[in-house]
């Protein structure tokens, strides 16, 4: 009896082992295992098996027919990993077919920087303040201590609504609404477009965008102007920039400088783009003029503060290298996609 | 200001090179523009002889000429002139040279004979006869100054001057002069300053033979003048030549130069009459009359008004004041006596004749920028020491001043704390004194006055510049200021924020165009349909009628980007921009819009829509309502809607009309829309508590509806919002049908509503309960179900 049984285990093993698909595998266990299987029809002989003999036989089968199912599952198994892997092998797909992606949009490479430049003051503790684009030559000019004859109020320089109302022609005039409205300490800065009446060429555009800056405290001095512009340009520009600060004249800033940072392209050393000068001019800038601050009705002799002014077209076509300025309104998608 | 370094070197010594000097003079407030170097002009040009003049042999116009240029071999040199000889000495430019106009010159072959360079003529060398009389116009320059064969020719011609060009600040008119400039050098430079040496007048008694009268409110604060007589006209000396070319003024002749000289070493302008050509010996100062006219010296006729200033005699004008004299009276080779003025007039008036006639002259810039009186008395002393050294005339009256300004003497405390608090510096009281004085300050007793030409100084913080910037702005520290403010983005720029963002998401790209359109746009956009002339902010001085007003609609330069980028053959675009309006009722109104246009596949009408539903969706607005527009042309009539919450339009959205299209050559289909984000900020309801999400499970059902097709699938979409009340969790329209399978005039619609309820599992006969209400409600506009 035993040896029936160990040769159908080996009968079984055999055929398990030389099995190729699931499918064998599930006759395999039921001509083996099934009601009317091998092994099972063999054990209904234990009957005529002797009271001593019958668990011995019994306790064997039991391992012969563990044996068998535990190949079989080792087998089928196997089995269905490698029938799953040729279904997956039959679905394929070229993963170099374009993607599915939804097109992102892009911002105006104008907005990309001079959102770059918010950040920098806001984390300098500067508020951001607007105004409106058209103005009143008050604030446009009076209150800037520019006088009646300066040429800047030029209908041919500025443009007018009416002889009271122009479009702005600097974004000073925030500061001034800033300065009437709100009470020092002011720490602010004023993004917006400006209109001067400049034919369009590769480098002058009748609008463009300028950022200008305001402090007003008591105590502000000219070397806190000098360490907020050195912060801030080297935050734009890299921490290697240097910064020239030269003499000049605004007529709401006394003294008065203008700004130059040594050329990113060249270092310094003098290319096409510093015009072999080896500095940049970026910014204006100044301590608030005392007639202008008395005019806003703060006292020049308690508060002091410095202003600044940059164009942000300039900046964007010295960081993209981008030599014509009127590209920037043209509104070719190509072109905001570059960026 | 172009500035001659020699002429300068004159007054003060620099003792630096140019190029560290330019730097000082920069960084002190003078910004250096451009260095010129002169002899940079004319390169490899030297003195040659020539030994020997034979014939051309292929050429009787041509001459070949053997010279000597002090180098081991001689050269030899075809020419064309005619003047050449034996044992001349001429400027020859040798192989690889450069001659005035930056024309190099090369070894060459002149009809078969070798020529190792070029003669020059006087022109060649960037200068005139009336610098060079002995040249002539048309020939090679022979030598006649002091040199040695070799000599490079800048040293013959004294082409050895440096020009630098100065920018000057309005404020800084007085360092429009060589002077000017010489004070900044001197306290940049810390260098003592040598004045130009003047006539003192003091001896001369006699009253001029010409009277002067100051008409009454003429604005003419100061008048001088001399009377000068037998006066010998001739060129000027050379070195005067050399000055006034080298600050491009060309020389004419002595008077007139010595006037230009004057007026460019003090930058008080003068002027020379013939005082023999000057009616009944009187000079009037007085505002032209109407249509008044003047032969000026630059032959044109000019007709004046009662805003210019004028010199007149008794019968005619005799010079534009500050501007240029008349020909009538002007300096000629037969002048024998003259009248030199030196006078002050208003600014603004020499400003709008200068502009009126279109003429700007050395005179009227300086004029025009508020010149002081500070020199007025010593350019003429000057001319007087320039006449007399040179014996050319004899001064022959006394100094003639009719006077008329108020005298404003400005006196500073000198607060030396104060000057070191606002710039943030230590600088020292004797070091501040010190730039001061260099900058001729008077300072006695902690008083400071400043010089008289500095009428731009008027107060202590005039005085911290002065410091800074001779101290040096770069010497002052850097410090950061010790107010510490709280910033964030406002909430209405992070609002704005949130919308780029919602654009971006959506795929649009960002553009940024000018608010100027002309009334062309309006008509072509038919935007003209929908917004009153009047209504329009116009430019009163705009640069083209193209771009005269302020877009009272930003559809209008989206249309025209659409249109660029349709040119540009860009198969798709999908364009937003935030900016603003500009409208005016009784006030000026600027409104923020964002602004969206499409074109390309899937880039339609609802795409454009779903962008918008985002932002509301955004902002938390359910409530919205949408209506078709009246009366605005620019939209497909049939393709557009205006949305509004409660009684506030907040966007319009539609296709470009057709007509439009055409109109800017758009051969697409094209969507637009905008929304008015002001509007849309005030009604702005972004969520702040969360709603709980249901936990129980969801019941959906699927309805096909037959309804009429004009029916605005919105009604049906109320309705079952009402019917199905608060269990609603979502409506999807997911099928429009018309065709074969319906009646003609209808169209199937088919929904998939789904259900939740909020604490309890929904029941069968909930949901059925529901449907039928719906359906029982749908029937009363005429909905039904399909099935």
């Amino acid at each position: 009896m035993k040896e029936l049984i160990e040769n159908i285990q080996t009968q079984a093993i055999n055929d398990i082992e030389s099995s190729s698909t699931l499918k064998e595998l599930e006759i395999i266990k039921i001509s083996y295992l099934g009601k009317k299987g091998k092994l099972t029809s063999i054990l209904k002989d234990m009957r005529n098996l002797t009271t001593e003999e019958r668990p011995l036989i019994g306790k064997f089968a039991n391992i012969v027919r563990d044996d068998i199912e535990d190949k079989i599952k080792k087998y089928s198994e196997d089995f269905s990993k490698k029938e799953m892997l040729i279904k997956l092998e039959k679905e394929k797909i070229d993963i170099s077919i374009p993607s599915k992606k939804q097109k992102m949009g892009k911002r105006h490479p104008l907005s990309i920087v001079l959102e770059e430049i918010e950040e920098i003051f806001f984390g300098m503790g500067f508020s951001v303040e607007t105004g409106p684009d058209i103005e009143q030559s008050y604030y446009n000019f009076d209150a800037l201590n520019i006088g009646k004859n300066h040429p800047s109020r030029d209908p041919r320089d500025t443009f007018y609504i009416d002889s009271e109302t122009v479009l702005r022609s600097q974004t000073s005039p925030v500061q001034i609404r800033v300065m009437e409205n709100q009470s020092p300490p002011l720490k602010i800065i004023s993004p917006g477009k400006v209109f001067r009446a400049d034919s369009a060429d590769a480098t002058h555009s009748p609008i463009f965008h300028q950022i200008e800056g305001l402090v007003i405290d008591k105590g502000i001095s000219m070397a806190d102007l000098k360490g907020t512009l050195e912060t801030f340009i080297k935050t734009l520009f890299g921490e290697d920039t240097k910064t020239r600060f030269r003499p000049h004249h605004f007529p709401f800033t006394e003294p008065s400088a203008e700004i130059d940072i040594s050329c990113f392209a060249c270092n310094g050393s003098g290319c096409s783009l510093c015009k072999n000068e080896g500095y940049i001019e970026i910014l204006g800038a100044g301590m608030v003029h005392n007639k202008v601050l008395s005019r806003c009705n703060i006292n020049p002799d308690i508060y002091s503060g410095f202003a600044f002014g940059m164009g942000l077209e300039r900046i964007v076509m010295k960081k993209f290298k981008i030599n014509d300025i009127r590209i920037f309104f043209e509104n070719d998608s190509r072109f905001i996609n570059n960026f | 200001m172009k500035l001659s370094t020699n002429w300068l070197k004159e007054y003060i010594s620099i003792g630096c090179s140019i190029k560290e000097f330019s730097d000082k003079m920069t960084m002190s407030g003078s910004k250096v523009e451009t260095i010129l170097n002169q002899s940079e002009t004319l390169q490899n040009i030297v003195v040659g002889k020539i030994i020997k003049i034979s014939k051309h042999e292929n050429a009787d116009s041509l001459v070949v000429c053997i010279l000597d240029v002090g180098s081991s071999e001689n050269i030899q040199i075809v020419t064309g002139a005619t003047n050449v000889f034996e044992g001349a000495l001429v400027p020859v430019a040798l192989h690889k040279s450069i001659i005035s106009g930056g024309k190099k010159i090369k070894r060459g072959n002149l009809r078969g004979v070798k020529s190792d360079g070029m003669l020059c003529s006087i022109e060649e060398l960037g200068c005139t006869l009336s610098t060079f009389p002995s040249a002539i116009e048309d020939g090679i320059f022979i030598i006649e100054e002091e040199c040695n064969i070799g000599d490079d020719i800048n040293s013959v011609i004294k082409n050895n001057d440096t020009i630098i060009e100065f920018e000057i600040t309005p404020n800084r008119i007085d360092c429009f002069s060589v002077i000017g400039l010489a004070i900044e050098a001197s306290a940049t430079l810390e260098k003592p300053i040598s004045f130009p040496p003047i006539l003192s007048l003091d001896n001369y008694k006699n009253p001029s033979p010409i009277s002067v009268n100051i008409e009454k409110n003429t604005p003419c604060k100061k008048y001088m003048s001399i009377y000068i007589k037998d006066i010998s006209i001739k060129p000027s000396p050379r070195w005067m030549m050399d000055y006034l070319s080298a600050s491009g003024i060309s020389p004419i002749n002595n008077i007139v130069d010595i006037t230009n000289f004057v007026m460019l070493e003090y930058g008080q302008p003068l002027h020379a009459f013939d005082a023999d050509k000057i009616v009944d010996n009187s000079l009037s100062i007085r505002m032209a009359k109407k249509d008044e006219k003047i032969l000026a010296l630059n032959s044109k006729e000019y007709t004046l008004n009662e805003k210019d200033i004028i010199i007149s005699d008794s019968e005619k004008i005799l010079a534009i004041a500050g501007v240029m004299g008349g020909i009538s009276s002007s300096i000629t080779s037969e002048t024998k006596n003259i009248l030199i003025e030196s006078a002050i007039f208003d600014s603004s008036n020499i400003r709008i004749t200068s502009q009126k006639i279109g003429v700007r002259t050395e005179s009227s810039l300086r004029f025009e920028k508020d010149i002081s009186s500070a020199y007025t008395k010593k350019a003429i002393q000057r001319v007087c020491k320039l006449i007399d050294d040179l014996k050319i005339g004899t001064i022959s009256s006394k100094l003639e001043n009719i006077d008329l300004e108020k005298k404003n003497i400005i006196q500073i405390p000198l607060d030396v704390f104060f000057i070191n608090s606002f710039l943030g510096t230590d600088i020292k009281k004797e070091e501040i004194i010190k730039i001061l004085e260099n900058l001729q300050f008077k300072i006695d007793e902690n008083m400071i006055t400043p010089p008289p030409f500095r009428i731009d100084i008027e107060d202590k913080f005039d005085i911290a510049e002065e410091v800074a910037r001779i101290f040096g702005y770069n010497n002052i520290p850097s410090t950061t200021p010790k107010t510490s403010q709280k910033a964030e983005r406002k909430p209405f720029q992070k609002f704005i924020s949130s919308i780029h963002n919602i654009a971006l998401a959506s795929g649009c790209c960002e553009t940024i165009s000018f608010p100027f359109i002309g009334k062309k746009d309006l008509e072509t956009t038919k935007i003209n349909s929908c917004i009153q002339d009047s209504s329009i902010v116009k430019i009163s001085n705009p640069m083209g009628e193209e771009t005269s007003m302020l877009t009272p609609s930003t559809f209008i330069p989206m249309i025209k980007n659409l249109a660029l980028n349709f040119k540009n053959q860009n198969k798709q675009a999908l364009l937003y921009e935030i900016s603003k309006e500009y409208t005016k009722n009784k006030e000026i109104i600027e409104t923020y819009n964002i602004t969206i246009g499409s074109y390309g596949p899937d880039k339609d009408f609802f795409y454009i829509k779903g962008i918008v539903e985002n932002i509301l969706e955004f902002c938390n607005i359910k409530d919205y309502s949408l209506s078709t527009p009246s009366s605005i042309e620019t939209l497909h009539p049939y393709r557009c809607c205006e949305i509004y919450i409660g009684s506030d339009k907040v966007a319009t959205i539609g296709e470009i009309s057709p007509i439009v299209l055409e109109n800017y050559n758009l051969s697409t289909r094209c969507s637009i829309g905008k929304i008015d984000l002001q509007v849309l900020f005030s009604l702005n309801k972004q969520k702040q508590i969360y709603t709980p999400i249901s936990k129980f499970p969801s019941s959906y059902r699927d309805l096909s509806l037959i309804c009429d097709s004009h029916l605005q699938v919105i009604e049906i979409k109320n309705i079952i919002q009402s019917s199905i009340g608060d269990i609603l969790e979502s409506i999807e329209l997911f099928d429009i049908y018309q065709g074969d399978q319906i009646e003609i005039g209808k169209k199937s619609v088919s929904y998939n509503i789904q259900m939740r309820g909020k604490d309890k599992t929904l029941e069968d006969h909930d949901v059925d309960n529901a449907i039928d209400t719906l359906l029982k409600n749908l029937k009363e506009i005429d909905v039904k179900l399909r099935y």
